[in-house]
């Protein structure tokens, strides 16, 4: 009877194990699968922060296109990204009705400052400094919702 | 405010563990006595250094990918220290055999109850 006690605690570890090792496998998996996702998100972004004009809206369409296949997923782990693809899109409809003029010092001043905030965000999420990501994520939102401001 | 929530999940865990080896060390010989608070502090030294990656994790400062056969090692082992007194006191045929199940039973219960809400922050966390 003692013996038969000690088999309620001992089913209980031996389940909650089965449970630890099965639920952490998955998320695991889960977790590498996005990782690659960002990873790749992050190398578009770091080329986009180079291109101008015609090339950038082409560009920052597909990542548009990508973070929204992925939003789901993102909204919990890189919310930035997520808010950061929604302005993208606002501000290529915008190119809708009020093209850009071409080699203008003030639209030059755009690219370049868009790239150096997607540049810093790249690089602080490369070595994980999330505070300072996020920082230069909001920094270049309100740079490009300021931008279309000023447009509109 | 998920690190409230694992704060006060460790607390809880570490009171009512502590609170059940105690009971359960009076009750036994030596050196089972011994045994078990030596139990006690690898149980709470498990219990700290998994909170401890925890709170990395959600920080930011690691991966879930990093600590995650670790931590699962961690939780495994977790789950089953509390059962030494009981296979202690089977093996030194005490008395009262019932009492050591149950404290051991409450001990496991305690380690495992939060264990599912606290990898539903870790999924939401890592996008999972």
């Amino acid at each position: 009877m003692n013996e038969l006690i000690i088999a309620v605690p001992l089913s209980v570890a031996i389940a909650f194990s089965i449970y630890v090792y099965f639920s952490l496998k998955r998320i695991v998996k889960q977790t590498t699968a996005l990782s690659t996702t960002v990873a790749l998100l992050l190398e578009k972004l770091q080329r986009l922060a180079t291109l101008t004009y015609y090339d950038w809206s082409r560009e920052s369409q597909e990542i548009s296109k990508t973070i929204e296949s992925h939003k789901e997923e993102l909204l919990n782990r890189n919310p930035e990204i997520v808010s950061f693809s929604s302005i993208l899109r606002y501000y290529n409809d915008s190119l809708g009705w009020a093209p850009e003029p071409v080699n203008e010092p003030e639209t030059n001043i755009f690219y370049k400052t868009v790239g150096q905030h997607l540049e810093e965000y790249v690089s602080a999420m490369r070595r994980a400094d999330r505070t300072r990501a996020t920082d230069e994520m909001t920094k270049l939102q309100a740079f490009i919702s300021a931008e279309l401001l000023r447009k509109s | 405010m998920e690190f409230e929530y694992l704060f006060i999940f460790d607390t809880l865990i570490a009171l009512v563990t502590s609170y059940s080896y105690t009971v359960l060390a009076e009750k036994m010989p030596e050196p089972g006595a011994t045994i078990t608070l030596l139990m006690l502090i690898v149980f709470l030294f498990l219990l700290i250094e998994g909170a401890r990656e925890l709170g990395n994790v959600m920080a930011g400062k690691s991966t879930l990918v990093n600590i995650a056969p670790g931590l699962s090692v961690k939780w495994i082992i977790g789950a089953f220290i509390p059962l030494f007194p009981v296979f202690y006191a089977l093996g030194s045929n005490l008395s009262d055999i019932y009492f050591f199940t149950t404290r051991a039973l409450i001990a496991v219960l305690a380690w495992v109850m939060p264990v599912p809400y606290i990898m539903k922050i870790i999924k939401d966390r890592q996008g999972g």
